[in-house]
């Protein structure tokens, strides 16, 4: 059992210290990055929290650099002074990794967006980029990026590589990581690292999905993918969600390895149908939307095999009649979280990740539990990876039902890790889900990474009691009791 | 006690190698994972010092010399194969071919194919004949078992298609060369396999064609090719010979990574590949050169090193020593960020000494 100290004297002393050097280096960091770029006061409240809502902490300054040479500075500085600090893009984090619970600086990388070259089948970007501009930019090429995670129209490469997001074209083109080929990393002393662009000793794997424990990305090349001949959308419905579940396997079992396979369940297509996202879905059990891609004589046969398994699976296949149609269908997809909203003021959303294979038992669980705690659910997922993202409604403005929710999550965390799965595929495990690292992980295995941890932020200065559990004897500031039930809660 | 009477204890130990590029004094077989944390343990009381291998058929960088020759080779079990999730589980010991073809009667598809064992094929990094797409050997790997330089045990990854649930050590030690620690077993990604697997020398063709094709090898030696590997349904096939004009064979590129005794590669922009590769010819004397287009990959075999320094001072990447007797620097470049790992890793620095200096 980890031991928490609440409010205890070196806290208290940390944050007393935190205040007095907050006001000595203010004058400093203006230097730095200039007047207008220092936040403090009640427009900090804007770096509270990212896209993970139970928790909100008010840093005591936000920094945005303009320039990598900047963020070297600023970490030189705030290392020259022992303050913590952590480092944000977008604040989409849906596991609160850069939540500054720790009383940390916030230094936001958004202003780092530049495109510094395009070559090959690489581009070389800042990580303040949102996921978005890079296709923009490649709108007139025969290439693309292939990572599309949810908030890809706001979320940075940054973020992205540090959560090693995914989205809805991992069957065949895998996650960030895999589109990965190179970073310059700032290093917690201060130092800057060029790593990767070769098989061997390339340390670039570390930093993926490090969630910025280990250091700050100050620039990206990223592997870009041909683009397809030919991209082709079917829909299945199913009058059961064990069909739908069962067709998944199948289409994989055909022969065909789809581009995406999207799972939204009769609650979230209710919900689309009501919002802004309506996309005219039939209202059924359960759709699969499913992308095929390549060249177009391959994309033909294709699609014969998966409607036939989605046949045999006893589902109904729907053909757009239009291009419109079709963008329809997925734009109702991408509105699937937000128009969540139709049950719920906000929700928790999970990203355990499954075998494909459970997903029929899983999908059974996580209604049973939304039963069982009276909480409304609906899942819209990644089927074609098996990663899940339930979505769990609860009124934030009531502790009690809002750690009603977490221990409704947790539930659906745990079972999805006896099936085989991870406690995260693409979110990360931030403060959401770090108490599952003990469920998941073996002591040995957690004092490695705490080990890792530890050479590259010698100080612990950088994004502490995140992703690892505290080691015995760790200090970690405890924010209130959300905070406390997300260390300390019964696994 | 002397310390092969120790080792002996735990393990059964035969005569060393004393020929080749790697020499050692001991061999030792370990059966389990359990022989393998002893030994480990034993060489960082005694300060011994470990060179793993399975085969030792594709050692990379300059000669070393070591205490013990850890042959995994024994440890070569395939655990599980699912044939709805689309992974396998399988310890280092065992030989990729091999793996490739039990996979291919179950109708998976592995998008690699390496003439060692599959130790050799994580630890080595080296790109395959489907690299174009799938990429390297670290993008197949969803989740390891390793052990580090001090003896532990650990679990990195998940069997699922994502993961994001901590620091990714199953693909860290993927090209580490066993400099940070050992796999013992990995699960790998798999797919459905193809109808059709065929290779054609074409012209003109690049990997934004739209018959996709994963993997362009350019090739040189008395004279330039291009030969290309699809997959598909033999209908497409069929239609993009007629378009091309060209007629393909069944089967796929085979690389034979052991070729050559001068060897270096270049580490270069993607799709920059063919352009770098021209410049090398003005420096070096090359009997023969590969480039697997879009991984940034050329694999140079060479007459002699002359004109490798010049080269790498103008080349617009890394030049690696990958084979030979060569009096530089075999990797040239370091970095700061492994300097951290070893230390984390192998605290006692007993893997494979001088063969990077972090």
């Amino acid at each position: 059992m980890f031991i928490y100290f609440k409010l205890n004297s070196i806290i208290i002393i940390y944050k007393l210290r935190l205040k007095i050097m907050i006001v000595m280096l203010i004058d400093r960091l203006k230097e730095v990055v200039g007047e207008e770029w220092v936040i403090t006061g009640e427009d900090t409240e804007l770096y509270s929290y990212p896209a993970f809502i139970p928790l909100k902490v008010n840093p005591p300054i936000v920094v945005l650099p303009g320039s990598e040479e900047e963020v070297i500075e600023l970490v030189n500085l705030l290392n020259e002074n022992n303050v913590k600090y952590l480092v944000r893009g977008s604040g989409t984090s849906l596991s609160g990794s850069t939540t500054p619970t720790q009383g940390e600086v916030v230094i936001s990388l958004t202003r780092l967006n530049k495109i510094y070259s395009f070559e090959g089948y690489e581009i070389t970007v800042g990580p303040g980029l949102a996921n978005f501009m890079i296709n923009k930019f490649l709108s007139t090429s025969n290439l693309f990026y292939a990572p599309d995670p949810s908030s890809y129209v706001v979320s940075s490469i940054g973020g992205n590589i540090s959560h090693d997001s995914g989205g809805m074209h991992t069957p065949k083109y895998g996650t960030t990581f895999d589109s990965v080929v190179k970073l310059k990393v700032l290093l917690p002393d201060g130092s800057v690292d060029e790593i990767g662009g070769s098989n061997f000793f390339d340390p670039t794997s570390i930093f993926v999905g490090a969630e910025g424990t280990l250091g700050i990305i100050l620039r990206a090349t990223l592997r870009l993918f041909p683009r397809p001949e030919k991209s082709k959308t079917l829909m299945a419905s199913f009058n059961s969600i064990e069909d739908a579940a069962r067709a998944v396997i199948n289409v994989f079992r055909c022969g065909v390895t789809p581009a995406a396979m999207e799972f939204l369940d009769k609650n979230s297509i209710i919900a689309i149908e009501n919002t802004q996202y309506k996309a005219n879905y039939p209202i059924t059990e359960a759709i699969l939307l499913i992308e095929l891609d390549g060249y177009s004589e391959n994309v033909e046969e294709e699609e014969v095999r998966v409607i036939k398994a989605i046949r045999e699976s006893k589902g109904e296949i729907h053909v757009p009649k239009d291009e419109e149609e079709k963008n329809r269908w997925w734009w109702g997809r991408k509105g699937a979280f937000p128009s969540f909203a139709y049950y719920s003021p906000a929700y928790l959303t999970l990203d355990a990740n499954v075998p494909r294979s459970t997903l029929p038992t899983i999908l059974k669980f996580i209604y049973d539990i939304s039963k069982k705690y009276g909480l409304p659910v609906a899942n819209s997922f990644h089927a074609g990876d098996g990663t899940l993202h339930p979505l769990i409604g609860f009124n934030p403005k009531n502790v009690d039902e809002t750690i009603n929710a977490i221990r409704a999550a947790e539930e659906i965390t745990k079972f999805a890790i006896k099936l085989g799965g991870v406690p995260s595929g693409e979110h990360g495990i931030g403060i959401e889900k770090i108490k599952f690292m003990k469920l998941y992980y073996s002591e040995d295995d957690l004092e490695i990474m705490r080990r890792i941890r530890n050479s590259f932020d010698v100080k612990g200065l950088l994004n502490r009691c995140k992703l690892i559990p505290p080691s015995k004897g760790e200090i970690c500031n405890v924010v209130n009791k959300i905070h406390s039930y997300l260390l300390e809660g019964d696994i | 006690m002397d310390w092969v009477s120790e080792v002996e204890r735990v393990t059964k130990v035969n005569e060393g190698n004393n020929k080749g590029v790697v020499k050692w004094e001991i061999t030792v077989i370990p059966q389990s994972y359990e022989e393998v944390r002893n030994i480990i343990k034993i060489a960082n009381e005694r300060k011994l010092s470990i060179y793993p291998y399975s085969l030792n058929s594709h050692h990379i960088g300059p000669p070393i010399s070591v205490n013990i020759g850890l042959n995994l080779s024994n440890l070569n079990k395939i655990i599980e194969i699912s044939d709805e999730d689309f992974y396998v589980t399988a310890q280092v010991g065992i030989k990729v071919d091999e793996l490739f073809n039990i996979l291919k009667n179950k109708g998976l598809f592995l998008p690699a194919y390496y003439n060692g064992s599959l130790g050799g094929f994580l630890s080595t990094n080296l790109p395959t004949p489907f690299s174009s797409f799938y990429g390297y050997p670290k993008n197949l790997i969803l989740m390891a078992k390793i052990i580090t330089g001090d003896g532990i045990i650990v679990k990195s990854g998940g069997k699922t298609t994502k993961f994001s649930s901590g620091y990714k050590l199953h693909k860290l030690l993927s090209g580490m060369l066993g400099l940070l620690g050992i796999y013992l077993e990995a699960t790998l990604k798999a797919y459905p396999y193809p109808e059709v697997i065929v290779t054609a020398e074409v012209k003109n063709i690049n990997l934004t064609s739209k018959y996709r094709p994963v993997s362009l090898i350019y090739e040189r030696e008395k004279e330039e090719k291009v030969i290309a590997t699809f997959l598909g349904f033999k209908n497409a096939i069929e239609k993009m010979e007629r378009e091309l004009g060209i007629k393909s064979v069944n089967g796929f590129y085979t690389i034979d990574y052991s070729e050559g005794e001068n060897v270096v590669s270049l580490h270069i922009t993607r799709g920059r590949e063919i352009e770098e590769v021209k410049k090398a010819y003005e420096y070096l004397s090359i009997r023969k050169t590969f480039c697997i287009i879009g991984t940034g990959y050329c694999r140079l075999m060479l007459n002699s090193f002359e004109g490798l320094e010049k080269l790498r001072s103008s080349i617009n990447g890394y030049v690696v020593v990958e084979k030979g007797e060569y009096s530089g620097d075999y990797w040239g470049f370091r970095s700061k960020t492994l300097h951290r790992l070893k230390n984390a890793l192998d605290p006692n620095a007993i893997l494979c000494p001088s063969l990077y200096v972090t």
